[in-house]
Order: structure tokens, then sequence, then C-alpha cells
């Protein structure tokens, strides 16, 4: 759950204030607006990349300024829209650095981490993916893999950096669909950029705004004149 | 690198000379009228070049000490004073032993040299810096106005050779460190003498060197003791180099009355071992001679093994002043040999001082 | 099934290369320009003999020599897997990035000094580390401003060109003898150390190989880039200090006593990828280790078994093979 206020956000000048919003679990909102609206820097903010300027935000009802910058891995997990390039890395290894965080210091897998992993490969339902290397898959591929790494991680907030950006129709609504039904059934809160607004639309998930008037939370039926108006 | 590689192969198969007496020959200014009234310029151990009188001068010859062929030419002049650019300090040795120190305009660099004289005229500006052989100044050798470029000739061609000959400078390399004999070593001067026009005491000179030469080595000759075992040279990189069986330092070993471990080898250049043929060849090695550092910390530093050599403790080096060493040990020989005496046989001199060498600690 | 085969096949080639180690190790040692019998290994060894020469040749030589070459070998190796994952980028090492031209640029300051206790070889050892240690901060500091890979590497170069540079003043103004020694290190060799300075040696290695396997984790992470192993719980600056710590470690101590060796560092941990296919960073330590060490004992033994006076400094032999090695991994990653 992550609750916002009063919250300014910006890179040193205030580029979106939040007066009062809380995002509950078992929801995938989709952070809508301009590009330069803020988008990323919100989702920065909450990584604790951007720091917050004034205001407060708490995770699960713990403030972001009192999270040491080590221990934002316990409270969220975060999706870019960049998959890392890199040779030999296996599918289930990549996923199992979702396990970082509970690992001890030689980052030994217990066999209660190969469990969790196992379950976030099958809860994406890519099992036969798991022996293969990262430099081998498809994009939709990837984002489901990058997706399995932060349900692996067993934070109750993920964040996703326009998940859907790449995929063609149908990879982006099974994307869409996976994150709407573990939303549900992990009772995770889960806010993703997106521009694909006919898509989001569709899934009916509730929209967050953005725009120069400050941020607008529309709760589902959203329709999409109201985000046009809104965000354009 | 190629330059240093070359410097060391020349610290190695060059020795070391030296002459105590004091008498050195003061040779008269030559104030020569006509070349007739000089005998023929007989070179008698010299292999890298000739003297022959010719129309108005001296024709000298150099000899590719490689091919044994002919490589320059030149005639000189009798009359006429030549400015001399020196950019190897055996020539500026030999002018002042010869008391020519006015025919020099130029020299590589002033750090190298030993003579008082050379020192002042450098000082007072009458002698310039040029830059060793393989980087000097090209510009100022052209502005110079200089006759003679004088070098040594460890490339197969002096830098831009084609440029300055055709503004009619001539190059000479002096292959004095090719010369397989001590004396011809030292015969080198004989040219000098023709350059710088002191023919008659460079042939003075000369046949004084043969004369002590010959002498300090019939002193060795009559000794009965038995010689003792001579190693050569140091490491360079992980490979000794040492002056192989022909050479001018082997000859000169052998003369003085030392063993050299590597007499039988052939060549007059250098051979080369490695660190485990040296150790297995030299275990019971007495002396060791030119290890190219004046300190044992110097040698130790480059060359960790050495203390394993007998020898370690019996290292003789031309320490005593390295500047005066380069400047005069292919022109004295004899001093160098009578340094090697003192050192194999310290019998036999007890009581006089080396020249050049100085116990390495 | 297919994960279990992938990684006891990967077990299997460590082991086989760990049982072929004494073999390659024995053929190394009697290699070289004087025979010397089996019998007088085992003397040298147990029964030393002062006055016998084979015996100290073993002792003083080969020995040490062989040592160095399994230690320098891994060092390198283990550095240059240290900068490719630490940059993500396999054609970073620390000779190209310049690492090797730090300690270069120290040893030659502390030579041309002519203070006593900087030209022994602690001197030398120490300005090793710290020149290896600036200059990786330097490369760091730099891989902060430029995004591209290939900018950082010829950063790395042009550092090297630099420091090449002063080195070669440096050279203009000492003193003939400085000027000998100093060349004399910078050309190299595995047969300078002494049996009395291995202990040391060894122990600096295992340090820095002990502090590399103990960053394993926060190494693994690494492959996701910087921000998200952040994300992930890794403490991103004191692991970026601890990599170039552990890399100037490994490459100072190397490069102080045998000069700087080229190529090793980058090309055996692209080979170890290339015949693991993991980016599991226990198994690319050991591996890069075992294999680095034997990369450098063939080369080595092959020098040796040449049979000539002239010994050909193993920075020339390793560069032969690791070149072309390089341009193989560049095409490849272009295909």
């Amino acid at each position: 759950m992550i609750s916002f206020k009063q919250a300014h956000i910006g890179h040193n000048k205030t580029l979106l204030a939040i007066e009062s919003l809380s995002l509950a679990k078992g929801e995938v909102y989709i952070l809508a607006g301009r590009n330069g609206a803020g988008k990323s820097t919100l989702l920065k903010t909450l990584t604790k990349e951007v720091s917050l300027i004034a205001g407060n935000i708490s995770l699960n009802e713990t403030e972001l300024n009192g999270i040491r910058p080590n221990d934002i891995s316990k409270h969220l997990a975060f999706v870019r829209s960049s998959f890392p390039n890199v040779d030999y890395l296996k599918v289930l290894d990549f996923v199992a650095l979702g396990r970082t965080p509970f690992t001890n210091a030689l980052g030994r897998l217990t066999s209660n981490d190969l469990k969790i992993v196992a379950e976030a490969i099958d809860a994406l339902n890519i099992n036969e993916l798991a022996d293969k290397f990262t430099s081998e898959l498809s994009d939709g591929e990837r984002q489901l893999t990058a997706i399995a790494r932060a349900i692996a991680q067993e934070t109750s907030i993920i964040l996703l950096d326009e998940p859907t950006a790449f995929l063609d129709y149908s990879n982006k609504m099974r994307v869409l669909e996976l994150l709407k039904r573990i939303a549900q059934e992990m009772n995770k809160c889960i806010v993703m950029s997106s521009h694909d607004i006919d898509l989001s639309i569709d899934s009916n998930c509730p929209f967050l705004v953005l725009s120069e008037a400050g941020i607008q939370l529309l709760e589902t039926p959203v329709s999409k004149q109201q985000v046009l108006e809104l965000a354009f | 690198m190629r330059f240093l590689l070359f410097a060391f192969a020349v610290i190695l198969i060059t020795g070391c000379s030296n002459d105590e007496f004091g008498d050195r020959l003061l040779p008269d200014h030559d104030e020569f009228s006509s070349i007739d009234s000089f005998d023929v310029m007989n070179v008698e151990y010299a292999e890298n070049f000739d003297i022959r009188k010719s129309e108005g001068g001296f024709t000298l010859s150099i000899i590719d000490p490689n091919e044994q062929t002919v490589e320059k030419e030149f005639t000189i002049p009798i009359n006429k004073p030549l400015k001399l650019i020196s950019l190897t300090s055996t020539v500026n040795g030999m002018c002042s032993l010869l008391d020519a120190q006015n025919a020099i305009v130029g020299i590589s660099s002033t750090d190298y040299l030993y003579d008082d004289q050379l020192k002042a005229r450098s000082e007072s500006g009458l002698i310039a810096e040029f830059g060793d052989e393989s980087n000097y100044s090209l510009e100022k050798i052209i502005a110079s106005g200089a006759d003679i470029v004088l070098y040594s000739g460890f490339g197969d061609k002096f830098p831009n050779q084609e440029k300055l000959e055709k503004l009619g400078f001539i190059l000479i390399p002096v292959y004095d460190w090719r010369e397989v004999h001590p004396l011809g070593k030292a015969e080198w001067i004989k040219l000098i003498g023709v350059l710088s026009g002191k023919i008659e005491a460079s042939k003075k000179f000369f046949d004084h060197v043969v004369q002590e030469y010959q002498t300090v080595q019939e002193k060795v000759s009559d000794l009965n003791t038995e010689s003792p075992t001579v190693i050569s040279g140091n490491l360079f990189g992980d490979t000794w180099y040492s002056p192989a069986g022909d050479s001018y330092m082997a000859r000169i070993i052998q003369d003085a009355g030392g063993d050299y471990v590597y007499k039988e080898t052939l060549g007059t250049g250098s051979v080369e071992r490695s660190i485990e043929q040296i150790l297995k060849d030299n275990s019971s090695t007495e002396i060791w001679i030119n290890p190219g550092m004046s300190s044992l910390s110097a040698i130790s530093k480059v060359n960790p093994h050495a203390k394993n050599l007998k020898a370690f403790d019996n290292v003789y080096c031309y320490s005593k002043n390295m500047n005066l060493f380069w400047e005069r040990s292919a022109a004295e020989p004899h001093h160098l040999l009578t340094d090697l005496i003192q050192i194999f046989h310290p019998d036999l001199y007890p009581e006089k001082e080396t020249y050049f060498y100085g116990k390495v600690e | 099934m297919e994960k279990l085969n992938s990684l006891t096949r990967n077990r299997i080639v460590l082991l086989v290369l760990l049982c072929v180690l004494p073999g390659l190790c024995f053929i190394h040692l009697i290699s070289g320009q004087i025979d010397i019998s089996p019998g007088d290994f085992y003397d040298a060894i147990l029964q030393f003999d002062q006055e016998n020469v084979n015996h100290l040749i073993v002792r003083e030589i080969r020995i040490p020599r062989m040592t160095m070459a399994l230690i320098a070998g891994a060092a390198l190796s283990i550095a240059g897997l240290l900068m490719q994952t630490l940059f993500n980028n396999p054609l970073a090492g620390p000779y190209v990035l310049g690492i090797n031209s730090g300690a270069s640029l120290l040893v030659a300051f502390s030579f041309m000094t002519g203070i006593p206790c900087l030209i022994s070889d602690m001197g030398t050892v120490a300005s090793a580390l710290l020149g290896a240690f600036l200059f990786g901060l330097i490369i760091l500091s730099f891989s902060y401003l430029v995004k591209s890979h290939i900018s950082l590497l010829l950063i790395g170069l042009m550092l090297g060109s630099f420091t090449s540079a002063i080195v070669y003043i440096l050279q203009s103004v000492s003193s003939a003898e400085e000027l000998k020694a100093f060349t004399m290190w910078a050309m190299g060799s595995l047969q300078h150390v002494e049996l009395s300075t291995l202990p040391f040696i060894i122990l600096l290695f295992v340090i820095g190989v002990v502090g590399t396997l103990f960053i394993s984790k926060p190494l693994n992470v690494l492959v996701l880039g910087e921000q998200d192993a952040k994300l992930l719980g890794i403490q991103l600056k004191t692991v970026r200090l601890i990599i170039i710590g552990l890399t100037a470690l490994l490459t100072g101590v190397i490069t102080a006593y045998c000069g700087p060796i080229a190529f090793v560092g980058l090309a055996i941990p692209n080979l170890v990828r290339l015949l693991f296919k993991t980016r599991d960073h226990r198994t690319l330590i050991f591996a890069s280790a075992l294999f680095g060490g034997v990369f450098l004992l063939l080369c080595d033994t092959v020098i040796q078994l040449l049979e000539a006076s002239i010994l050909i400094p193993i920075n020339a032999f390793t560069s032969l093979i690791g070149a072309p090695f390089v341009v193989f991994i560049v095409l490849k990653r272009l295909a």
C-alpha cells in the first residue's frame, strides 16, 4: 500500500505535487500522462533514486524517508523498461536474483528460496524458459522473466516502467492480465506506467493520470475520453 | 628500446683501460703545409677503416663491419680545419688526447663529458648539444655549419642520412666498438688525427699505446700463477649477454691473464645465456666483471639470482668514473689491460691504483 | 535435467583440469635450459645442498617460476573478471583500462627518486599497489561520465598512452642505472622472484582470491546493472571500492614482481564464460583462476621448451595468443 501526503516530487524543483493519495493492494494502477509529466520521476521517487522534495510518502505505513536505501528492496520491486543485455545468464538464475535481499553474505540460496523462485516462474507460466539464457528470449518473454524476478522478491509493491512498450498486442494483453491476476491473487499493489491507454482501459484497471494540474485517480470503469482530457 | 639494447651491447663488448704514468703524450700541433711531409698512414690493427694518401689530402674508407666491404669513402683536405660534431664519447676522448678539442663544435650531451677543456668549451657555448644518435636535433645540425658528423653506427643508417649528405655533411660511423683487437679499437685515433689535423700526434700516440700494451701484456705472460676464472656481462630481460669468445672483451680478459668462461664460444659480438645456464656454468667462477651496475644492491634489483653466483663477492666494474671510461677506454686499452691484470693478479701491482675499474660493493 | 547436466559438465571440466594440473606443473618444472634429473628435484626439496647448482636452480628458479606462472595467471584473470563485471563490459581488463599503467607509473617514480626504501622490493610492491588503486579510482570516476563501453576502453587506452609518455620523460631525465633497472622491470619476467619472497606473494594472492569470493554475491547481482543492484540491497559504493581495491591488489602485486603482462586478464574470463556458460561468480572466479594459471603455465612451458638461450618475454607470448583471441571475442559479439 502506498500513500502520499502533500508530496512534492521532481528533480530539485517540484514537478508534481500530490495532496493526498492512497493506492491499495490488489489493484494494478495504470500511470498515464504526457512525456515529461513525471511518470518516471514518480516511480524513481518511490525507489529513492530521486529524493522527495517535501511532504510524506509511506510504503506499507513506513515512511519512505525512514527507509534506508538498502532496505527499499524489502518494500518494493521495480521492473525497468530495459532488460540487462548479458550473455550466459539463465532465466532461472535471473529470477533467483530476486532473492538477493534474503540470502546470506555469500548469496547461497536455501531450499525455501528455490521454492519461491520456482513458484514465481510457475506463476508466470514460463517453466519451459527456465533453462534458457535471457539473451535468447523474445521481448515478451523477457518482460515475463523480469516480472517473475519482481515476484520472487516477495514485496507487497511492484512498480513497472512501461512494461508493455515493446510488445505486440497479444503479449501486451498477456502481461496486463497476468499483472491483474498477480495483484489480486497475491494481494499486491502494482503501479505500471504505460502509453497503451486503449489496452489499459480494456483491462479495466484504475488510472493515475498525471498532468499540470497534478495527479488524478480515476476509478474503474475509466473512459478513454476522461483520460485524454486530463492528460493531454 | 632498440637504442637501449645497442647501448647495452656496447657496454658488454667494450672494456676498460688506463695509463697511470701521467706522461700522457701531449701532441704538438701539426702545422703541415704539404702532404709529402708524412709517411704513409699505415693501419695495422683496425679492420673497419683505412687511410690512404690522395690528391690534396687523405682518403678515408669506412669498412662495414658486417659485410667487410667499403661502406663509405671521403677525401679529407689537409689544410682546412674541419668542424666536427661528435655523437660518440670515443671521439671526444680521442680529440682530447690529441689536444684537438677545438675541432669539436657539437656533442650529444654534456652529461657524458669527462675532459675539462671540453666541459669548459661547452659552458662557454663553443660546443653545442645535439642529442643522441637515435634522437638528435636535425635542424640544429643543419644550422650548425659543421663539416662532419661522427656517430657510433648502432643502426643500419644514420637517421636522415640522405638529407644531411645532400646538404654536404660528411657522416662517419665510428666502428671502434666493432673492432676485435684492443689495439684496433685504439687505432681509430689515427682517423680522428686526420679529421682534426693532428696526424703526426695521433701516430705518435698510437705507437706509444702499442708499446705500453705489449709491455704490460708481457708481464702477464711471464706469470706462472694460475689464471682466475672470469665471467662478464649481466641479465637483460631473461637473457644474460656475455662477450663472445672472439670479441674484444674476451681477448682483453685473456691478455690480462684471466680465464674467461665463454672463451671457446664463436663470434665477435655477444653470446646469450639463460640464468639457469649462467648459474650452471659459473658455479665456481671467481671473478665477475662489467655487470653494468655500480652497486651490489642495484645488481640484485635487476638480477635477484646474482647472489647465488660465487663471484658475487668479487664484482668489478669501470665505475670509478663512467665518463672517463667512455671517453678514454677505446684509445687507451693499456690502461684497461692494466686494470684487469690488477684485478686478476693483485700481487703484480701491489701499490698501484686502478684507472677505470672499481670493486662493486 | 538439462540444468543438472550443465552444472555437472562444468564441475567435470574443473575437476579434470585440477587433476592434470600437477602433471602440467611437473612438465614445467623439468623444462629449462639445463637438464635436471628427477632425483635432483627430490633432493633439492628434501635434502637441499647449498653447493649443488642443480639444487639451487630447482629451488631458486624452477619452483618460483612455476609458482609465479600459476599465481600471475590466476590473479590477472580474476582481476579481469572483476573489471568486466564492474563495468559490465566483456572487453575490460586491468591492462586495457590502464590499471597496469598506474602501477608502472608509480614504480617508475619510485625507481627514479633514488630513495633506497622506495627502490627496495617492498617499495616497488607498495608503489605498484598504490598506482593500480589510484588508476582504478580514475577509471571508475570516468565510468560515471561515459555511457558507452567503447568510450571507457578508449579512455583506458589513453590513460595508458599518457602514462607511457610520462614514464618516457622520466626515463630521459634519469640516470643510466635507474633507467636500466626500470627498463628491466618493465620488460617483465616470471623468474625474478626468489623462493624466500614466495610466501609473501602467495599471502597477498590468497587475500585477493578470498576477498573476491566473499563479494561473489554482489558481483552476481551487478549483472543487472548498478541501479537494480542497488534496489536489491547491494551497497554499491562500498562494493565498487572493494572491487577496485581487490583488482589493484591482484594486479599490483603481479605487476610489481613480474612486470606488466597483457591480455591474460582480458582473454581468460571471456574464455571461461564461453566454456562454462554461466554468470555465477563462484564458478567464474574458480574457473578464471584455474584457467588463467594453466594458461600462463603452458605459455611459459612453451617458452622453456623452445630451448633458446634468448627467452621470449612472457608478455610478448601472452599478447601473441591473447590478442587474436580478443579479436575473436569482438567478432563473435558482432555476429
